[in-house]
């Protein structure tokens, strides 16, 4: 058996299902659910490289028929592996319980088969489970709240808006299947802009990050399974006015979710949004649906997912430190971890696509993508750009300068935060500089993605 | 045996690198927390900034020399999808404007750089300083030497940063860092612009090389290939970022703000490099403003109203640096207005000129103060302006609370601009909240509460 023809994916499926199991029976949860994380992000590196590196021949058939990798999911396989590990190393101790690292496990199985997945069923299957994690951990949190009829069905407003993505995702399908595109494609972009947290529905993502922990709502959202969805269920099928109608969704939620981070006075309400806006500005890229702007909004991915991801952990060691931050006043905090500070500023540029960072080109191409497409949509990319990054900021100045905080105990970062904000400076930074390679793998998945639409006769920037 | 073309590509190259490492290798100290020691830390600054510093000088000669009038250098392809026409080049120029603005930066840089290490002598901050300085550098020399528009955008970004940061670099007060904010916003809103004409522009001409773009003759021979039209857009947002990197009306508030920093990022960066930025950016477009009259002539007005309101301004500030700052601005402003009336080889020898006087005046400025003591008690009186005599006293009155309220322009952008749109996203922000708190009470009236006295104070 050669390199190309081990089935790396189904063993890291495996992996994580078995790292699950053992880390719900053992008490010392967390070591094993990061050699779990690790051994999964080395398989499914490998089965990326299979798909990468021209010294590997063509992949070989698979062992289990519904599982395929092509050159759109081949690198978000070891990017949710990475951000799964990352998530377990950071979490301190205080908030890592052995149900936390369970229901860690079960995501990054149920993402992994969500990436991995070429039916469009199962991938819908995988979609509605992947919504139990932080569900689980919502409910656990929320059994003693009063239950007045409106609070109650705000409480459970998480459950809601996913049981509605799951009936809207799986019954659009089915509609556009029975050959009605007008009637199912409006119920799979509600699905689809529900799973993204666009404006309007979009309560419950600042709700998930206020009643959950950090890592459960990062993992939740930083992945962009909901993008994905969007790529592979409306994508390859949608009628335009679909397309049009999430790019519109999206430009709104781009800019207004920026606009609401400048204005937060509460750390985990301007990350949800800050996250928001992101995410939403990816999924413009579908509506350009040009070469160069689909390689953008594919590129922007996987910085976002990076940079977003380091951010919250920063955030969410901080908080560990200091507990819940409020913005309304300065908190001089950076005497007492400065590399804290320099990993926020770092892991915060990143995400706005600073230059040098892995975001600078995948956002100039989006923009230029954009631009060609529509000049108005340019302008909100770059509104929105401006916004976030004046939030970044905004954020570094309270909570790390204007005042000298004092404490009689050390406050400076452990080793495992310091190792994942090295691992992510690297990658931000290192991708940054020689954007060439991802630059071209994405061109490549987004040439194949445009290849599956019907207007695939379309003018792209190709001559 | 290397030919002189190749040497003097490789003395440009390190001119931009050796900053570039500077930068890698403090900064990885500083992600590690491994501070090197004072002397450790001016060591390794002051040896890659004269290495840069000595390439340049001997590129210069070199082109000289040769009577080269320009050299372009492709760095790296930075990306290159050939099939969509899509290239992002790192290429730097040799000509008779990146060189001079160059090794101004550099010798500017460097003299700052030997006054701060004495400065800033046991400050907590010593290597804070210095990483950020070096950030500084590197855009500077990015900037000065980019032959393409995104080289320059590259340049600008990493100018803007480590300026706001400096700004805030006196971390156990709330006013540094307000003012570094306020700097990073209006320097956030210059860099929009300057991006939204880098895209544009490359979308017109398919590259973002400024050959293509100004043609490929050298500084100030250039022709643009864009039409009278094409040269007014791209022109106008290029204009907003020179005015915003510059402290051009209407974004002049944030020039005295910049003074929070520390002497000598005060000096070198808004006294003398950064706020001259802008006008290196229109003196490297001018052929746009020959192309477009109504261009060339918004730049005239725009400087000379910057050299007026500056002028008031400085006349009435109560301390040497705002007083110093203002001045400068009138001659930015100045500079500006010549680059707008066609001159080019008259603004680059004022720009550098002015900048290496400012240099010396910032540094001098608790000197210069007992300088004017010494000669108020010479002439037996006050130094009265010289055309204070002329105004009538009414109107002297309203231009002096004019220039005192610095013409109000912080103000009327915080009213008119900032405040209308925060005021929308905070009561959209209230919609927003009063849904996501429904069903924790305590959390809103918390919120609430917060808000309730915020208002108040």
């Amino acid at each position: 058996m050669n390199f190309s023809d081990c089935p790396w994916l189904e063993w890291a499926l495996l992996t994580s299902i078995l790292g699950f199991i053992v880390v719900w029976f053992v008490r010392a949860s967390m070591p094993w659910a990061v050699a779990a994380c690790a051994a999964t992000l080395l398989l499914t590196f490998f089965e990326w490289l299979c798909h990468q590196a021209d010294w590997v021949q063509t992949p070989g058939t698979r062992q289990v028929t519904w599982l395929a990798v092509d050159t759109f999911s081949a690198p978000l396989l070891p990017l949710v592996a990475l951000l799964h590990l990352l998530t377990a190393l950071a979490t301190p101790t205080s908030v890592g319980t052995r149900g936390f690292f369970a229901r860690l496990m079960a995501s990054l199985a149920f993402q992994l088969a969500t990436f991995g997945c070429n039916e469009p069923w199962l991938l819908i299957l995988f979609l509605a489970v992947g919504t139990l994690p932080p569900l689980m951990e919502l409910l656990a949190r929320q059994r003693d709240l009063p239950l007045e009829p409106l609070r109650w069905l705000h409480s459970r407003s998480f459950a809601i808006h996913m049981a509605l993505f799951i009936f809207l995702l799986a019954t659009g399908y089915a509609v556009v299947q029975a050959g009605r595109p007008i009637i199912g494609g409006a119920m799979l972009l509600t699905a689809i802009l529900i799973r993204c947290g666009t404006v309007p529905v979009h309560t419950w993502v600042s709700i998930l990050f206020e009643s959950g922990r950090y890592g459960t709502a990062i993992l939740f959202i930083a992945p962009l399974v909901g993008v994905y969805a969007a790529v592979r269920l409306v994508l390859p099928t949608a009628d335009l006015f679909v397309l049009r109608g999430l790019g519109a969704f999206s430009l709104l939620t781009a800019i207004a979710s920026a606009g609401l981070a400048v204005v937060q006075r509460d750390t985990r309400r301007m990350f949800a949004h800050l996250l928001l806006s992101y995410s939403t500005l990816i999924l413009i890229g579908l509506e350009i649906r040009s070469e160069v702007g689909l390689t953008g909004a594919f590129a922007l991915w996987v910085s976002v997912s990076l940079s977003l991801t380091g951010l919250g952990l920063v955030l969410q060691a901080v908080e560990a430190r200091f507990g819940r931050l409020t913005l309304g006043e300065y908190r001089g905090l950076y005497d007492q971890s400065p590399a804290l500070a320099a990993g926020f500023l770092l892991m915060g540029l990143g995400s706005v696509g600073f230059p040098g960072t892995l975001g600078f080109i995948s956002g100039e191409l989006l923009f230029d993508g954009a631009v060609t497409e529509n000049p108005l949509i340019g302008l909100v990319v770059v509104a929105a750009g401006l916004l976030n990054s004046i939030t970044v900021l905004r954020v570094y100045f309270l909570l790390f300068t204007g005042t000298r905080h004092r404490s009689a105990v050390p406050l400076g970062i452990t080793p495992r935060e310091r190792l994942v904000v090295a691992v992510l400076s690297l990658l931000i930074l290192g991708g940054g500089l020689y954007p060439q390679p991802g630059i071209v793998s994405r061109y490549r998945a987004a040439r194949d993605v445009l290849a599956t639409r019907p207007d695939r006769d379309r003018p792209t920037n190709a001559d | 045996m290397m030919d002189p073309e190749t040497w003097l590509s490789a003395l440009g190259i390190i001119a931009l690198v050796a900053p570039a490492v500077l930068v890698l290798i403090l900064g990885t100290l500083a992600v590690f927390d491994a501070p090197p020691s004072e002397r450790m830390t001016t060591r390794i600054v002051q040896t890659l900034i004269g290495t840069s510093l000595l390439a340049l000088i001997g590129a210069t000669g070199l082109l000289l020399g040769m009577d080269l009038p320009r050299l372009s250098i492709k760095l790296v392809d930075w990306v290159s999808l050939e099939r969509v026409h899509y290239h992002f080049a790192v290429k730097i120029v040799l000509d008779h404007l990146s060189l001079p603005f160059a090794l101004l930066s550099l010798v500017l840089c460097v003299t700052i750089g030997s006054f701060a290490t004495r400065y800033m002598h046991r400050d907590p901050g010593f290597f804070r300083f210095f990483l950020l300085y070096s950030v500084f550098v590197l855009g500077m020399v990015t900037a000065s030497l980019a032959d393409t528009i995104e080289t320059l955008f590259f340049g600008w970004e990493l100018v803007g940063l480590s300026s706001a940061l400096l700004i805030g670099f006196f971390q156990d007060r709330p006013a540094p860092a307000r003012n570094g904010l306020w700097v990073w916003i209006v320097y956030r809103v210059a860099d929009a612009a300057l991006l939204l004409a880098a895209v544009v522009m490359h979308h017109m001409t398919g590259e973002g090389d400024f050959d293509h773009l100004l043609g490929e003759e050298a500084w100030p021979m250039g022709v643009t290939n864009l039409d009278e039209y094409q040269a007014l857009f791209v022109g106008v947002l290029l204009l907003i970022a020179a005015a915003g990197k510059s402290a051009l009306i209407p974004f002049s508030g944030w020039l005295p703000r910049a003074m929070e920093g520390p002497t000598p990022s005060s000096a070198v960066f808004y006294g003398a490099l950064s706020v001259h930025l802008g006008a290196f950016l229109l003196l490297r477009m001018s052929p746009l403003l020959n192309a477009s009259l109504p261009l060339a002539m918004l730049t005239v007005i725009l400087g000379l109203a910057t050299v007026a309101l500056s002028s008031l301004s400085a006349s009435v500030q109560t301390d040497i640096k705002s007083a110093l700052a203002y001045s400068s601005l009138a001659q930015v402003g100045l500079i500006v207005a010549e680059i707008g009336l066609g001159f080019r080889w008259l603004p680059l020898v004022h720009l550098v000129g002015h900048a290496s006087l400012r240099t010396l005046q910032f540094l001098r400025a608790p000197t210069l103060l007992q300088d004017y003591h010494r000669l108020e008690n010479a002439v037996g009186g006050r130094l009265s302006g010289p055309i204070s005599g002329l105004i009538p006293a009414r109107a002297q009155a309203w231009l002096y609370r004019f220039a005192l309220e610095r013409g109000s322009l912080d103000v009327i952008l915080w009213q008119k601009v900032v405040r209308p749109i925060t005021s929308a996203f905070e009561a959209l922000d209230r919609l927003d909240r009063r849904w996501s708190n429904l069903s924790e009470p305590e959390a809103l009236a918390t919120v609430a509460n917060t808000q309730e006295e915020e208002d108040r104070t």
